[in-house]
């Protein structure tokens, strides 16, 4: 474990529970789930599809509200602030990787990368000269003109990535970041993971059912039937 | 606002010029078509104050006699005898210069007592009166209109009054001194008032003394003073009372051209829902980087306000455009139904563009508020599908009739508060209109099921597909849908409206005109007989060989205690009686005219002045005020501003005036009409121009004057045809546009582009003809309004519904060419296109 | 970037254009001038020409003689309240003649009442000698339509209420003056002491060279008068003597004639004395230079060319108009023996309306036959001021 267990928590979800309408049913999607992450370290979160990773991070990223249960990022609990609050909240301290790359297809690469910087306001040449050098670090600084649909998928998600870093988040949120990518691009993607957000000490929690995400991981959990539980790899079927 | 924000904004309308395009045309056709009303309006109501105010100068009353002019004597005595000063004596009238197409305001004045009413008319501005006063037949034009005729003083200036020719010399030349000034005077022509009075045939008599009156107590010495025959009023109650006239006419055309914002507002909607839809997954992206509801918000409502504000600059510059064109329809059917006016220019008012500026943006953003909501509450997520949004418009579709519903009846409950408020009808009209086009989801969701096994038949697989998209895109066909139906139902209403109207008019000029040929001086303004017919062409006339019968009609404007009014004298001819279509009252009021106090009144006159049988009008006579009973309410469609019937007999024993304005003559048994016109003609005496028409002659003059009158109004219904082409063009269009991954896939699929461009028309087509169809039941609604409501408040008329099938089929023609059309360039593009292009395109 | 103080900017740019657009103005009234047709004025031609001696017959021609240009009845004279307060007074009528006689245009058939070429013009002056006040006024109208005329028998000459007419129908005289402005006003009756007098041959008064050049001249040199004045409000009953001219001529200036001086005297001996010269534009004395002397019976003795000396004493330059014009004289006329010394009563009794010209009281003293004499009378003087025209051209 490369995260410092005594270190101060990141992320504290207690008793977090989620479950939504279908037609006449209801299917609970997290069911009293409680995790605690603490700052640097790198949590993968595998899981089937449908499983409720996404939904789980979209509660932990404020997007969406739990019925039950509190999210705590760093001091603040996200549960007991309003929608426009957690929207601030967000923007501020949360890094977001999609798995649909997601970039603003108006946006160059270069706007795309400052974005998360305008949102907040923060515009000084440090926090420019911060932010593109992570488009440096993914090696895509020749592009930075670029339109995001001329670019190849992998070239996307690292784009993705150096935005999700660009504003010195408390916390980066991934999810399936290497779902629509081959193999050898996807093993680029990991490698620009382990080095910029592993190997530099930051938080990160990624959602996903890529088996080979386990080796930039500190920690490996596996979300089924609404609750977290330590991953077993022999419980699991390879994906 | 976040800069990166609207940079992202900016290069979305960019990246889709046809939508962004269209939606400014769109705004810009409203826009235009509201500024360039209102400038057309506005510049007539200038003209005609500025020329009021040119000819009423700085005087604050006027003394007027009854019927037609003021005893010089009453001048004499109130100047001279009363010591009332200043006093200024004036004749007025109207001449046509033959050489300058046009018609002059001519102020036949006193230029002695001038001074302190009219500083240009008087002696000090320089007027010579050796030539001006001593020689008469003289005349003064301005500058400008001198040098456009190429005359000089000393120079002769043939003019036309009444029907008679005559010549005056260019006494001198009325240079202004400012800009108002020069336009004010470049239609009058001031003569003196000798000249006045022997143009005009106005010996002995005035059209008006001026009066400064400063104080109550010399307002009412004054009124002491006054024979029975005359009265004081105020200058500018004349002035309002004239402008009046006009104010229903162009309040209608107001209305219409707002039709015209209303159709662009839709096309705005259109364009921003399509767009904030089309845009759902990036805003939901956004949202997740944490980008707030409010700035989500703000940055539709500024591109909405950009396309607002670009709409409204084109808006205005095509309006200021178009008003040069609509200010000369609307001048020439102020001449042909209420006065003579000269517009020389277009009034450009700051008001007006900065009113249609803020229309322009308010409905910009108004047609927004829906879409943006939509923008805002669309979740924060990373992974969306459209069809959550298409689900909750059909979802809603039920909701959303049952507003319309609601609506529909509040406009129907408005139209039935009494009143004759036309703001009001107008109000409920809209409602009417926005209430039916929210009962639009549902209906085409049930049509498009009803209609799907017919386009399988016709066309299968695809045209059960196009049906069937109808549905599935419903958040944004509604929309489209609902603007065509909106435009091309105001055009159904305006046509119904128009056409009913003309065939009113048709059947009543049928029944009016029961003579054979009616004889007339040339009048200046169509609908009113404001010029006299010489004495010996009347009596040669009712003499001549084959006349078997003859009366006369005199048409005056006297002075009533609702006002002034046009009141006619009518010699009893043969069928007298049935040439008048009584509305209330019975036929003894035939044998009542012609002996006693009784008059009968034309519908708008009642409707006008709420007066009803058994009440009585106060008429200033030259025997004083004298109280005349309303016999009878007869339909008339001749004029909106109302007209009072007197029997000639009882006429002339109140009014000293043997005058005739009209002869209508009967043929005897077993004449040719066209003959004896023939043969009347050549009786003309020389000096004066008079008009013989057969009956069919002027049946035929006055439909055209009637289709005249109506240009401005079916010009404004083909700007709003247009209006909704482009906003159908637009709506489709982009509807097609944007599914061009679907349709990459279908390519992909193997579609030829033959296939796909009969999927695309099919689809726009069946658009097309639901809108069509829905169109009619609106526009027919829209109709009733018009012609039983706004019609009877604005004008008093009672008109005959008159649906024709064509403009019905007409109806269903435009929106289905439109739909089509529409689909041509999206299939175009779609079948040259790669599909793995747009496959590959997010 | 400061996207927020752009959108203030714009918003406060736009607040400030509709501010600017709306911002009410007051229209401003319909002004204008006309350039007149200067080749449509005509000149003399066509006019009846004052061209030799015509028997008057009377009381016709106390009446209009249309066909000549311009005819006037000039009324002036000096009178005092019972408390000696003392006042001059004027009122003339002017008939002008706009066109000759038989134009094509007046042989129109012309129908309306207003049609007319004759253009009256009234001149009422009060001066109040003790104030030392002048008050003018003036009247235009149209000589038709009822609004202004002239004619005798009955005589009565009016310009709307201003009037001058025969008391009792039959006779011309005597005759009552009304006329009121706003300010001041007259209403007088005067009656003739002598015989009417008609200047140089029975009435025929040449002024030039040329036998068109000349007027007839009827004058009463001495009526007595008894009326009202009012000043501002305040009545003023007087008495005093008044003097009439009645002229008409149709070009009674020749070229270079610039304006005159005129003098109505009445002497407390009983005779009257009518002189005037006219002014060359070089400032010299014109020969026509004219006079009559009214004996106390009415006889008179017509002046000529040299029978008088005019001399200037004392001058007065006009505020309103700049004009300087003589205030004190020394008349003498050897032919009558008279030596007189006249002065204006007060300096400031310039007529300012639609021309400028001087009609001032005056008070005489001097030497007749060698016994002193002592007189009031008018001055009448023209062309003096820049601007003046010409009230009796």
């Amino acid at each position: 474990m490369a995260a410092d267990a005594t270190a101060p928590p990141q992320v504290q979800l207690r008793g977090l529970t989620k479950g939504y309408q279908e037609g006449e049913q209801f299917r609970t999607v997290l069911d009293d789930l409680n995790l605690t992450i603490t700052k640097g370290e790198m949590v993968v979160l595998l899981g089937r599809s449908g499983a409720g990773k996404s939904t789980l991070l979209n509660l932990i990223s404020g997007i969406d509200r739990a019925d039950a249960g509190e999210v705590i990022l760093g001091d603040t609990n996200l549960t007991t602030q309003s929608e426009h609050a957690r929207t601030l909240f967000r923007r501020e301290h949360i890094g977001f990787v999609f798995q649909s790359f997601n970039l603003i297809p108006t946006l160059t690469v270069e706007e795309n990368i400052l974005l998360p910087l305008e949102l907040n306001q923060r515009s000084s040449s440090e926090d420019r000269d911060r932010a593109l050098h992570f488009l440096e670090e993914v090696g895509l600084r020749d592009r930075r003109s670029t339109f995001p649909d001329r670019l190849s998928g992998g070239e996307q998600q690292r784009v993705a990535i150096a935005r999700a870093l660009a504003h010195d988040p408390l916390l980066i949120l991934a999810d399936e970041p290497t779902g629509n990518l081959d193999y050898e691009t996807g093993q680029q993607v990991l490698d620009v993971l382990d080095r910029l957000v592993r190997q530099a000490g930051r938080t990160m929690l990624v959602a996903t059912h890529d088996h080979d995400l386990r080796a930039v991981a500190d920690r490996v959990l596996f979300l089924q039937g609404g609750t977290l539980d330590v991953y077993d790899p022999s419980s699991v079927p390879a994906s | 606002m976040i800069a990166s924000l609207w940079r992202s904004s900016l290069r979305y309308l960019w990246s889709h010029p046809w939508l962004f395009g269209l939606s400014v045309v769109g705004v810009a056709m409203g826009v235009a078509m509201v500024v360039s009303i209102d400038l057309a309006n506005v510049s007539a109501q200038e003209a005609f104050e500025l020329s009021a105010e040119t000819v009423t100068g700085r005087a604050t009353h006027q003394v007027r006699g009854a019927g037609d002019g003021l005893d010089e004597a009453v001048y004499r005595q109130l100047r001279i005898d009363h010591g009332v000063r200043p006093a200024a004596p004036v004749v007025e009238g109207y001449a046509t210069v033959p050489d300058a197409g046009r018609t002059f305001q001519v102020l036949g004045i006193d230029p002695i007592a001038e001074g302190p009413f009219r500083a240009y008319a008087s002696q000090d501005a320089g007027i010579e009166l050796d030539v001006f006063m001593a020689r008469g037949q003289t005349a003064l034009i301005a500058e400008p209109v001198a040098e456009a005729l190429s005359r000089a003083p000393g120079d002769t200036l043939q003019v036309r009054v009444g029907g008679r020719d005559r010549a005056l010399i260019i006494a001198g030349l009325l240079a202004a001194d400012d800009e108002r000034s020069r336009q004010a005077l470049e239609s009058v022509m001031v003569v003196d008032i000798s000249t006045a009075q022997e143009l005009f045939e106005m010996r002995g008599r005035l059209s008006r003394v001026d009066l400064i009156v400063e104080t109550d107590a010399e307002r009412d010495r004054i009124e002491g003073l006054l024979p029975e025959s005359a009265r004081l009023d105020r200058s500018e109650a004349r002035t309002e009372t004239v402008e009046q006239m006009t104010r229903a006419f162009e309040l209608n055309l107001q209305a219409l051209s707002l039709l015209a914002l209303v159709v662009g507002m839709f096309l705005i909607y259109n364009t921003m829902t399509f767009s904030v839809i089309q845009r759902r997954p990036l805003i939901g992206r956004l949202r997740a980087l944490g980008v707030t509801r409010r700035e989500i918000w703000r940055l539709i409502l500024g591109e909405a306000l950009l396309i607002g504000a670009l709409g409204t600059v084109v808006g205005l510059a095509l309006g200021l455009v178009l008003a040069q064109g609509l200010v000369v329809l609307v001048t020439q059917t102020i001449n042909d139904l209420y006065y003579v006016l000269t517009v020389r220019e277009l009034t450009i008012d700051a008001w007006t563009l900065t009113k249609g500026a803020l229309l322009g943006l308010g409905a910009t953003l108004l047609a927004t508020v829906w879409p943006a909501r939509e923008a805002t509450n669309a979740p924060a997520s990373t992974v969306l599908q459209r069809s959550a949004a298409e689900t909750s418009t059909r979802e809603a579709a039920p909701r959303l009739a049952l507003g319309g519903v609601f609506l529909g009846l509040l406009g129907g409950g408005l139209l039935l508060i009494p009143g004759d408020s036309i703001a009001l009808s107008y109000a409920a009209l809209f409602l009417l209109i926005i209430g039916f086009s929210l009962l639009i989801p549902l209906v085409i969701t049930g049509m498009a099921t009803g209609l799907r096994p017919v386009m399988d038949r016709l066309f299968g697989l695809i045209g059960r597909m196009a049906a069937r998209g109808v549905v599935t895109t419903l958040s944004r066909t509604a929309v489209a849908i609902a603007a065509l139906v909106v435009a091309v139902a105001a055009t159904v209403g305006v046509g119904i409206m128009i056409d009913s109207f003309r065939g009113t008019v048709e059947v009543w000029l049928e029944g009016q005109l029961q003579a054979d040929v009616y004889v007339q001086p040339p009048s200046l303004v169509f609908r009113q007989a404001d010029a006299t017919l010489d004495a010996g062409v009347v009596a040669t006339f009712r003499a001549a060989e084959g006349v078997r019968d003859a009366h006369t009609v005199r048409s005056v404007h006297v002075e009533t205690n609702h006002g002034r009014s046009e009141l006619v004298a009518i010699e009893f001819g043969p069928s007298t009686e049935d040439a008048y279509r009584i509305k209330e009252g019975d036929a003894s009021v035939w044998d009542r005219l012609g002996s006693e106090p009784v008059v009968i009144v034309s519908e708008p006159y009642a409707y006008r002045h709420d007066v009803e049988v058994g009440d009585t009008i106060e008429i200033q006579t030259d025997e004083g005020r004298a109280p005349f009973e309303v016999g009878a309410v007869y339909f008339d469609y001749a004029s909106d501003l109302g007209v009072i019937t007197i029997g000639r007999p009882v006429y002339n024993q109140y009014f000293e005036d043997d005058a005739v304005s009209g002869l209508a003559l009967y043929t005897a048994e077993g004449q040719p009409v066209e003959g004896l016109v023939e043969r009347l003609r050549r009786q003309v005496p020389d000096g004066q121009e008079v008009i013989i028409r057969s009956n069919q002659g002027l049946r035929e003059a006055s439909l055209e004057v009637f289709d005249r009158t109506f240009t401005v109004t079916v010009v404004l219904r083909l700007l709003a045809v247009l209006v909704a082409f482009v906003g159908v063009l637009s709506a489709l269009m982009a509807l097609q546009l944007e599914r061009s991954r679907e349709l990459a896939v279908l390519r992909a699929n193997g579609m030829t582009p033959r296939q796909l461009w009969q999927y695309v028309t099919s689809q726009t087509g069946v658009m097309g003809l639901m809108a069509g169809v829905l169109a009619v039941p609106l526009g027919l609604i829209l109709a009733t309004v018009l012609v039983y409501v706004i019609n009877r408040r604005s004008f008093g008329w009672t008109l005959q519904f008159n649906v024709t099938p064509e403009i019905l089929l007409q109806a269903v023609g435009l929106a289905l060419v439109a739909a089509l059309l529409a689909g041509l360039y999206p299939s175009y593009k779609m079948a040259q296109a790669n599909p793995a292009d747009a496959l590959r395109e997010e | 970037m400061g996207y927020r103080s752009l959108w203030i900017l714009l918003g406060l740019a736009l607040a400030l254009g509709v501010a600017w657009v709306l911002w009410p103005t007051e229209p401003t009234p319909i002004e204008g001038r006309v350039s007149p047709a200067e080749a449509l004025s005509g000149d003399a031609e066509g006019f009846l020409r004052a061209d030799g001696p015509r028997e008057l017959s009377f009381p016709e021609d106390h009446g209009p003689h249309p066909g000549y240009r311009t005819e006037w009845w000039y009324y002036t004279g000096n009178v005092e309240t019972a408390e000696g307060r003392r006042f001059g007074y004027q009122f003339t009528i002017f008939r002008n003649q706009l066109t000759p006689p038989d134009t094509a245009a007046a042989e129109e058939a012309r129908t309306s009442d207003w049609a007319t070429n004759q253009l009256f013009l009234a001149h009422l002056a009060v001066g109040d000698v003790e104030n030392e006040q002048h008050y003018g006024a003036e009247r235009f109208s149209r000589g038709a339509a009822g609004l202004a005329g002239a004619q005798s028998p009955p005589f009565r000459v009016w310009l709307e209420d201003w009037t001058m007419a025969a008391v009792d129908g039959a006779d011309a005289t005597p005759m009552r003056l009304t006329a009121h402005d706003d300010d001041f006003g007259l209403d007088l009756t005067v009656d003739p002491l002598k015989p009417k007098v008609l200047h140089g041959d029975r009435g025929y008064d040449p002024k030039g060279a040329d036998p068109g050049n000349a007027s007839y001249y009827v004058t009463f040199s001495r009526m007595a008068t008894e009326g009202t004045l009012t000043i501002n409000g305040e009545a003023f009953d007087v008495t005093g003597e008044s003097w009439m001219d009645h002229e008409w001529s149709t070009s009674a200036l020749m070229e270079g004639q610039v304006g005159w001086d005129w003098f109505s005297v009445q002497l407390d001996n009983g005779y009257d004395l009518m002189y005037y010269e006219l002014r060359e534009e070089d400032g010299s004395r014109s020969p026509y230079t004219s006079g009559t002397v009214v004996d106390p019976e009415g006889n008179t003795v017509s002046l000529a060319e040299g029978d008088g000396v005019l001399e200037v004493l004392d001058r007065w330059t006009s505020p309103h108009t700049g004009g300087t014009y003589p205030v004190r004289w020394r008349l003498q006329i050897p032919k009558a023996d008279l030596d007189l010394e006249i002065t204006s009563v007060f300096p400031d009794q310039e007529m300012n309306v639609s021309t400028s010209y001087y009609e001032g009281a005056i008070d005489v003293a001097g030497q007749h036959a060698g016994v002193e004499v002592q007189g009031r009378g008018f001055v009448e003087m023209t062309g003096y001021a820049e601007d003046a025209g010409q009230p009796r051209f």
